[in-house]
Order: structure tokens, then sequence, then C-alpha cells
């Protein structure tokens, strides 16, 4: 009889303090199992694990996009995560042993584990909207100066490029539900159009193209309180333009990452919660003595959609993670060419 | 009379004014928010007048995938910059998107030494950004994968030298100035 092992205990057969084993979502796996050597000259030669559940067996987040690797269940021991909750996972085990003749016997009892793959909780993103659509004059380090900027929140100092600026950003997204573990954000930035005007002339726009904002994960979160997500994209207002208009639509992403599991000898990975997302509309114009106003013409702020969208594992092909390709990139400047 | 006065009033006001500017960018801040007002404030941390540098940097080609250095003409140049504390406080991290994170400085250079060519972004650039803020525990690291390609053309098979720096805010030179923490280089090839 086949004999599932997890955590240096065997948790198939009927005991009842290793019944229905639990574990969180996004915590390893480890399954090992008996017998590895078999009595009067059979081997074991196959090995066939079937785990029901949204499950893989790696997490790896690399520059191009998520990559998840499928769970092994072709050897003797077998090592994955699950992403989404589920109670009562049969986890079966069964194996083909060689007889000294070389005869191959696929038949051999199950060994079957009884799973609860547990969440932390309901969780979901708040979202908190400034609503302040400003231009603001930032610091300039080449030449000396300041150059204005249509910002999403309040921000002085230098301007990008010549070091940090200091003040609140438009949006902020909370993070809520879990008692134990951490939140991890990742934001895909789905549009990002800068749209200005020069004297007697059209519109022109430019941007950047669709992709992750600022690498995985997100770098704009609350160091003290990381349940706190922020965002205040801002747009330089260059000498010749007379209204400059920031168009900016993003979806702000929520995974938990599980506490680590004692005893376990890998970590835990962060597994998607849902998405939250959010825009940002706004033109700044100048007025008839040829000045920036300094509040924007604020069209649209905030959240966007229906509210906190849990993810699902039918979301996409990589079960509800966010999905990218690319870094963000912006070629305002270079492929539309810029008119001064 | 009355001119003299006000102007004398006004360089008063200024100097006192530029004093106070100057003294408040040397202020020690130990969180990246505060509260001033009843009004969140996010901003870099500072602790001013560093011996000597507060972290260092390392720089390797590839991402979380592992070690890579060798990139085909029009794709992904990617390098991960790891940056660490070596302070018994928390130092700034904080930063900016506009094509990288740059709070870097990206050096790159060709077969013979010379500045490989950058795109264009026009002077100002007309890119928009974000700011986040950010820090690093003492003996920690923070890792950045930084894809070169958008800043750098690369359009030309051969082999490059690379290099990333950082500003230290806190580890000022003679003349006042953030001494820039300079990464080990490394050499990627370009293929065709």
């Amino acid at each position: 009889m086949p004999e599932i092992d997890w955590l240096g205990r065997s948790i198939s057969g009927d005991h009842p303090q290793t019944r229905n084993p639990h574990v969180q979502i996004g915590q390893p796996v480890e399954l090992t199992t008996k017998p590895t050597t078999l009595p009067g000259g059979f081997t074991v030669t196959g090995s066939n694990w079937t785990i029901p559940g949204t499950n893989v067996q790696q997490f790896s987040p690399p520059i191009g996009g998520i990559v998840l690797t499928p769970t092994q269940t072709d050897q003797p021991n077998t090592s994955y995560y699950w992403l989404y909750p589920k109670d009562a996972i049969d986890v079966v085990y069964t194996y083909c042993a060689t007889d000294p003749n070389q005869n191959q016997i696929c038949d051999s009892p199950e060994a079957k584990a009884v799973f609860n793959a547990r969440s932390p909780g309901s969780l979901a993103l708040a979202t908190d909207d400034s609503q302040l659509a400003l231009v603001k004059k930032l610091d300039t380090c080449n030449p000396v100066g300041t150059l204005p900027f249509l910002e999403y929140g309040n921000l002085s100092g230098p301007a990008p490029g010549c070091g940090n600026a200091e003040g609140d950003p438009g949006i902020h997204l909370t993070a809520s539900g879990a008692s134990s573990g951490s939140y991890v954000f990742a934001q895909i930035v789905d549009a990002s159009i800068d749209q200005y005007t020069h004297a007697g002339q059209g519109p022109t726009s430019c941007g950047a193209h669709a992709g992750l904002d600022g690498g995985f994960p997100f770098p704009g979160v609350e160091v003290q309180n990381p349940r706190i997500a922020y965002d205040g994209p801002q747009m330089p207002l260059l000498p010749n333009d007379v209204t400059g208009t920031r168009i900016f639509h993003a979806s702000m992403y929520l995974l938990w990452q599980p506490d680590q599991l004692s005893g376990a000898g890998t970590a835990s990975i962060p597994v998607p919660i849902g998405h939250q997302d959010w825009q940002f509309v706004a033109t700044a114009v100048r007025n008839a003595r040829g000045k920036w106003e300094r509040n924007a013409i604020l069209t649209a702020s905030g959240n966007e959609g229906n509210g906190f969208e849990p993810a699902t594992p039918d979301d996409n092909a990589v079960y509800g993670y966010p999905q990218w390709s690319h870094l963000v990139s912006n070629d305002c400047g270079v492929s539309q060419g810029v008119q001064q | 009379m009355k001119t003299h006065r006000s102007s004398y009033r006004i360089l008063i006001l200024s100097l006192i004014v530029a004093i106070s500017t100057a003294h408040s960018a040397q202020e020690a801040r130990e969180s990246n928010v505060q509260i001033k007002n009843g009004v969140k404030v996010y901003g870099p941390i500072r602790h001013p007048g560093a011996t000597s540098p507060s972290f260092t940097l390392s720089i390797r080609g590839g991402d979380v995938d592992g070690p890579r250095y060798e990139f085909r003409v029009g794709s992904m140049v990617v390098v991960t910059i790891s940056m660490t504390n070596v302070t018994n406080h928390d130092i700034d991290y904080s930063g900016y998107f506009r094509h990288l994170n740059e709070q870097y400085s990206y050096l790159v250079w060709d077969e013979d030494g010379k500045p490989a060519e950058k795109i264009s972004f026009g002077d100002p650039d007309r890119s928009s950004s974000s700011q986040y803020w950010s820090a690093i525990s003492p003996g920690k690291t923070k890792t950045y994968a930084a894809e070169l390609e958008q800043i750098y053309k690369f359009d030309r098979p051969g082999k490059y030298t690379v290099q990333v720096s950082r500003p230290d805010d806190d580890y000022l030179d003679e003349s006042g100035k953030p001494v820039f923490v300079k990464s080990n280089t490394i050499t990627i090839t370009i293929t065709g």
C-alpha cells in the first residue's frame, strides 16, 4: 500500500490526526512517498500524481512576465503550490512496478490525501482618490530653473532627473483582509498618453507602451505600512505648450504571500487576489496672460470599472496573475517627434 | 528712501528664506512618510553627515531567471542592480520612473571605450514619470532589473561595458555635492 508523507508524517491514512491537512494558498506542499523499494525483486519504475485545484510547481517573475512551471506528476516526490482556495482536494498517488522479468505492472493501490487549501480571508483593495490635478513648478538642474508639471497629487522639489520630490501622490490603494502574510502589489499600465497643443496647431500625442510599471513588485508602497500602494503620474509642460493633457489608465494587482510554512524546505510564493482599475485624466491650460493655471481640469480620477475584481484561474494564461511582456517604456520625444 | 528700505527688507527676507531652505535640505528624516499639518508628506530618508558611503552597488547581466550576458540586437538587454545598505540605520531607496528607474545613472561604453549611443529624448525630456519613496533596512539589499535598451540603442553587435552609479545624498564631497557610488563593471555582448 503506497503512502503519502508531508512534513515528516503520513497523511494518506485514516488516522484522525493526519486526515484533511490544511495548507494556505501560496505555501509549498512538498510530498514524498513510500515505498521507495519493493520486496521480491520488484522495483518502482513509474509514478503518477493526480492533483486537482489550480496548482503550480514554481513561480518566477522575470522582467518579461510571470512564469509558472506546471507541477511535476511523474516522479515519486512532488512539490507545488495551490493558488486558489478549495476544500476536500483529493491528491492521489499511484506507482508502476517492474518485476524481475521486466514486466511492468501499473495497478498499485491508491494513496490518497485530502487537503484543504485555505485563503487568508476576504482580501480587497480600497481606493483613496485625492482628486487633485495641479500644475506645479519643479526644480530642474540642467539648466538650473524650474519646469511646470501636470501632477496627479501635490509634489514639490526637484524635477525628474534632478533628485527626489516630496509631497503626496494622487491615489492611494489600501489592501485589507489578511491577518498574516504580506501584501504584494504589481501595477500594469494599460494606457499612458500625453497630449499637448502649441499655438495655432492641433494636438500632438505621445505616450508609453503598456506594461509593468516600475518592476515586480510595484515599488510605490509605503515601507512602514506596506498595505498601502500609491501613485502620482506626472507630465512635463514645455515652453511652447499651450495645453497639456495626461490620460493614464492602470490596473493595480493585489497579491498575497503567506508566511513561511514551518518545516518546509522552500519559500512561499505570492498568489493572485484581484485587481482594481484606476485612471487619471486631466488637462493643464494657460490663462489669458500665458501663465499655467494652478488647478488643471480634472476629467476623471480614481476607481475605474466595476470596483475591486477578484482574481480567478480563468482570467488569463497565468491564472489571474498580472500579465506583461515589458516594463512600461516611454517614447515621448523619440518616435513621435517633439515640437518645441 | 522708502524704496531702499523695502529693498533691504526683501533682501533680508530672501536671505532668511535661503538660509532656512539650505538648513532644511540638511535635516535628518527617519521615515519616507511624515505627517505635517495632518497631511501625509512622502519624501526621501535623510541621514546627513555620513563620513563614508551608505551603500554598495553591484551589477550583473540578466534578471531573476539567472545570469545572462549575451543579447540579440533588438531584444531586451537586462541587467540586475543590487543596492546594499552598509549602515546601521534605514537608508533612502527613493527614485522615479521615466524610461528606467533614473535614480541610477546607467553608463555604457562600446568596444573602443567610447560612450555607447543613447536614445535621444529631447531636452527637456517630454516623457512623463512617477516618483516613489522607499528605504533599505540595515544590511539588506534591494534589486532592480533594468532594460537598458530603453535608453541605449544597442543597434550594433559587439561587446559593451556597463556600470551603474547612484548619488549618496547622505555622503557629500568637499563641495557639498552627493558622492556617486559606483558598481562593478560587466561586459555584455550584443549579437546580430
